[in-house]
């Protein structure tokens, strides 16, 4: 009888723990560590909705857990991710009534550049992601490095320095498509091409440079850079904000660097979009919130991306702690540089080419010093503790 | 007396290895920067800065309670299972001893993603539910493994003792049969709890998108490489095992020796 | 085994269907349900659009087959695998060997510090793998040798236990009649001592090799995060979401190491039958 009751007890627990919370909430579908306490906080003091966020850690994955029937009320997609659902499965979305919002006007407020980025796309395409989504970080793709190891000439090779892996520690991003995307970039082809031969030239580019040593990150950018474990990595244009910021709070020793390589990049650009399933009434609450001033301007007391409103990215760049920082608020969309778009034969090949370099990843050659030394090492231990135990025998 | 002497330079090394990374964590834990190569000086700061973290003390509370709770529910049944079977005719008996080897064999993600696949088509949501069946799913297996070769080395004569005495099947059973393989449960339950306390591979396939973790799947998600929390909530969790080999080894002794055995 | 049961006669049935119904509930739609879910869907053509459709095809077996990347992934897993099996072999026996030596009060103590690692999560083991290589080694990091040095130290554990298990069960006697016939200790170790610990060989290899070759966690933070085919399920079901694709590559693993399975039992069988 004990036994049962000390169970039913846990379950009780269990229970409270899983029901806590019977406030509304509004559930977000988005990428790890990408809203900030302080936004969220105040979205919910002022209108008592809870806001929960179920985090991704690719577009991909996001686009199987939303096809697969998971409910969600707003999802932060890339803006080729927010394309494919779009394209391919449209009764997902529910698309944004702009009327309802009223704390962003999106014929003015948009910031410099993204406004023009926008227009662009549904100029060229007939494509506009506005009626679908609200926009939300955006930036672009760079090298981030250390000044002080990585030569300028270097520096001026752009992408190529990430086949400079025997003479500095390099990195690429461990996503698919930006990595591709700097191969197609550098020798000449569009980073959404579906043209299989120029998929297997990027792919066979990149395995030169892996094959002298090529590192691979995704959020431990934020610890491996600071640690000086890289020389050169591929960054967003926000990590690479923040880590700036953190080396200079620091007071790190490191001298950090951000180029956007010459032969072009990645303008990428984040959207809040609404789910089919969602509670309106809270969404709209919650898009209102983020897309105003304060709500905006909360969301960038951690987070260093570019806001997309133009007067909270203006404040973003007068309250810079450095120069470099500042500049990363500033996204040049030239004519050398792109945004992905949605396209399945493009993204197969891609995923193929990447699958590929996956599979065969080695470390770095491992030189012959580092034998020597650990064999040494090895016999150096195994001859101490042995003369220890020996000469303690002899002692008894 | 030399071979001795290989003997124990061996055991040393080798247990030296064994636990160097794990004392190398401890040691750094208590790490006042946050590097994993220099120590700066000693600091509480990380064990510190781990109970504040809100998400982290979370997935310890879920890791805990679903051990716990599937402990409980598959040690139950596993054993309710196990006296069951032995009463069952042969080629039953035998039938479900092999399908319950199943998950035992299998690799950790061939049930991780047929759980994955069941829960998808029949849409059932991830979460505490997903991940509390799964990890009763694959402990209950364990639990019968254990319980059943006690059950069956039992005496007959005792229970029919029993009800030659009067006793309802119900009194046999909880009066005298369970009482017999009291220490066999125990070694089940036990081998549940860690099974499901450590478990990743699973947990993280039938949690996948859901903000429910398990320490394992937390620290996973944590690509962040370096957090020296990480260090801090290791080395209480080995402290608490370092707890229970201290008291297994001066308590109970030899006796501990067979429990390893079945565990292995 | 003997044919040992509770009670002569048998027990009461409707007791027995009671406690017996539960596991059978868990056994049938937790276990045997998903793996003939999984096997259909196997067959099931996986489509970007909907994650679960009908129409059944071998296309799934027959581009895993065709795919050259993912076979070359499979053969470097079971490479790796391969490597670390060998390795807490070599590692693992003699360790078991010397602990049946040692006093029995030590040996609850080394048998107890042998298996308490293997209490502590995995992904922590691993985390801490990684800062103790980076600490005395830092160029080994990401290659294949850190992958095996990793797989070997969370593996050994499983190893050595099996193997200690049946060398406490050899019957000393065995020994001595042995020597009494004039075998060296060596001869006699080789032709008593190892041919009857075989089977505890065997249930090691089993143990080890297989979690080896699909583990998740070890490429990802000692190898480069390099797709291992534990990883190439993982991106394969969840990543492009074609479950089907994902749990044909899981069930050709399982044949495959089905198949290695059986071919160890037969070793098994014959090494015990020659000495019968």
């Amino acid at each position: 009888m004990k036994r049962l009751f000390l169970v039913l007890i846990l379950f009780l627990f269990v229970q409270s723990v899983v029901a806590c919370d019977k406030r509304p909430e509004v559930k977000i579908l988005a990428p790890g560590e990408y809203m900030t306490e302080e936004t969220i906080k105040a979205f919910s003091k002022k209108h008592g909705i809870k806001v929960v966020i179920d985090e991704f850690a690719s577009n991909e994955e996001a686009i199987t857990f939303i096809k697969s029937g998971a409910e969600y009320d707003l999802i932060l997609p890339s803006e080729y991710a927010l394309e494919q659902l779009i394209v391919e499965n449209p009764e997902y979305l529910k698309k944004v009534d702009w009327n309802k919002i009223t704390t962003f006007n999106k014929e003015t407020d948009l910031s410099n550049g993204l406004d023009e980025l926008l227009n662009n796309l549904k100029v060229d395409s007939g494509f506009d992601l506005l009626e679908y989504g609200v926009p939300y970080f955006w930036g672009s793709v760079g090298l981030l490095y250390n000044s002080e190891v990585v030569a300028p000439e270097d520096v001026q090779q752009g992408w190529e320095l990430l086949r400079m892996g025997d003479k500095y520690n390099v990195a690429f991003y461990d996503s698919s498509r930006d990595a591709l995307m700097t191969a197609l970039v550098t020798l000449g082809y569009s980073m959404n091409t579906n043209n299989e031969e120029e998929v297997n030239a990027a792919k066979a580019w990149i395995e030169v440079g892996a094959k002298k040593g090529v590192g691979y990150l995704t959020d431990d950018i934020f610890d491996e850079i600071p640690n000086k474990n890289y020389d050169v990595a591929m960054a967003y244009s926000g990590d690479a904000a923040e880590i700036i910021y953190r080396v200079y709070d620091e007071e790190i020793d490191l001298q950090l660097d951000f180029v956007t390589p010459e032969v072009g990049t990645n303008i990428w650009i984040d959207f809040l979009a609404i789910h089919s399933s969602a509670n309106e009434e809270n969404v709209y609450k919650f898009l209102n919130h983020i897309l105003s001033y304060d709500g905006a301007l909360e969301n960038t007391r951690s987070l260093f991306y570019a806001s997309p409103r133009e007067d909270v990215r203006q404040g973003q760049i007068r309250t810079a702690s450095t120069e470099r920082i500042k500049e990363l608020y500033t996204i040049d969309f030239r004519e050398q540089d792109e945004i992905f778009r949605f396209d399945p034969v493009s993204k197969e090949l891609i995923d193929n080419a990447w699958n590929s370099i996956g599979v065969r990843r080695q470390g770095k050659p491992i030189n012959l010093s580092t034998i020597i030394i650990t064999v040494v090492g090895g016999v150096l231990v195994v001859g101490v503790i042995a003369t220890f135990i020996i000469v303690r025998r002899k002692r008894r | 007396m030399n071979k001795n002497i290989f003997r124990n330079v061996f055991l040393f090394i080798i247990y030296g290895l064994l636990y160097l990374p794990i004392i190398s964590m401890i040691i750094f834990s208590f790490n006042s920067n946050n590097s994993f190569t220099r120590f700066g000086s000693f600091s509480l700061k990380w064990y510190v800065a781990l109970f504040r973290h809100e998400k982290m003390m979370q997935a310890v509370l879920v890791t805990i309670v679903v051990a716990i709770i599937s402990t409980i529910i598959s040690t139950i049944i596993g054993t309710f299972a196990a006296i069951a079977l032995s009463k069952q005719k042969k080629v039953l008996r035998n039938l479900t001893l092999m399908a319950n080897n199943i998950p035992v064999i299998n690799p950790e993600i061939i049930t991780a993603i047929s759980l994955f696949v069941l829960f998808g088509i029949f849409q059932i949501p991830k979460g505490y539910l997903t991940m509390l069946l799964a990890h009763i799913a694959f402990s209950t297996p364990y639990v019968i493994i254990t319980v059943y070769p006690k059950v069956i080395s039992l005496d007959p004569n005792l229970s029919d003792a029993a009800s030659d005495l009067g006793a309802t099947p119900f009194q046999t059973l909880t009066k005298v049969i369970l009482p017999q393989i009291k220490v066999a449960i125990g070694a089940g339950a036990a081998i549940a709890f860690t099974m499901s306390f450590d478990d990743f591979v699973i947990s993280y396939f039938v949690t996948i998108g859901s903000g429910v973790s398990n320490i394992s799947t937390y620290l996973y998600t944590l690509k962040r490489a370096i957090d020296p929390k990480v260090n801090a909530l290791s080395a209480l969790i080995c402290l608490v095992i370092g707890l229970k080999i201290t008291y297994d080894y001066f308590i109970s002794g030899p006796k501990k020796i067979k429990k390893e055995r079945l565990k292995g | 085994m003997k044919k040992v049961r509770i009670s002569k006669n048998g027990g009461n049935k409707t007791l027995n269907t009671i406690l017996v119904f539960p596991y059978y509930m868990i056994l049938f739609s937790l276990i045997l349900v998903p793996i003939f879910i999984m096997v259909v869907s196997s067959f099931l053509r996986g489509d970007s659009n909907n994650l679960f459709q009908v129409s059944l095809t071998f296309e799934n077996y027959l581009n895993f087959f065709g795919n050259e990347d993912y076979l070359y992934a499979m053969g470097r897993s079971i490479w790796l695998a391969l490597l670390t099996t060998i390795s807490t072999l070599l590692i693992g026996y003699p360790l078991a060997y010397f602990i049946t030596k040692t006093k029995t009060r030590t040996q609850a103590l080394l048998i107890l510090l042998i298996s308490a690692p293997m209490w502590i999560n995995l992904v922590i083991r691993t985390i801490a793998l990684k800062q103790i290589i980076e600490l005395i080694i830092p160029s080994i990091l990401k290659t294949n040798t850190a992958m095996v040095f990793g797989l070997t130290h969370v593996f050994l554990p499983f190893m050595v236990l099996p193997i200690y298990t049946i060398l406490l069960k050899i019957d000393s006697n065995l020994i001595e009649a042995a020597n009494d016939l004039g075998a060296s200790k060596f001869v006699a170790f080789l032709k008593v001592i190892l041919p009857l610990s075989l089977p505890g060989v065997m249930s090691g290899i089993l143990m080890v090799f297989f979690p080896a070759a699909t583990t998740l966690v070890i490429p990802k933070y000692l190898g480069n995060n390099v797709f291992l085919i534990g990883d190439i399920i993982e991106r394969v079901s969840i990543l492009s979401g074609n479950i089907g694709y994902g749990a044909a590559i899981a069930i050709i693993l399982s044949i495959i190491m089905m198949a290695m399975m059986l071919v160890v039992k037969r070793v098994d069988k014959f090494k015990g039958e020659e000495y019968e």
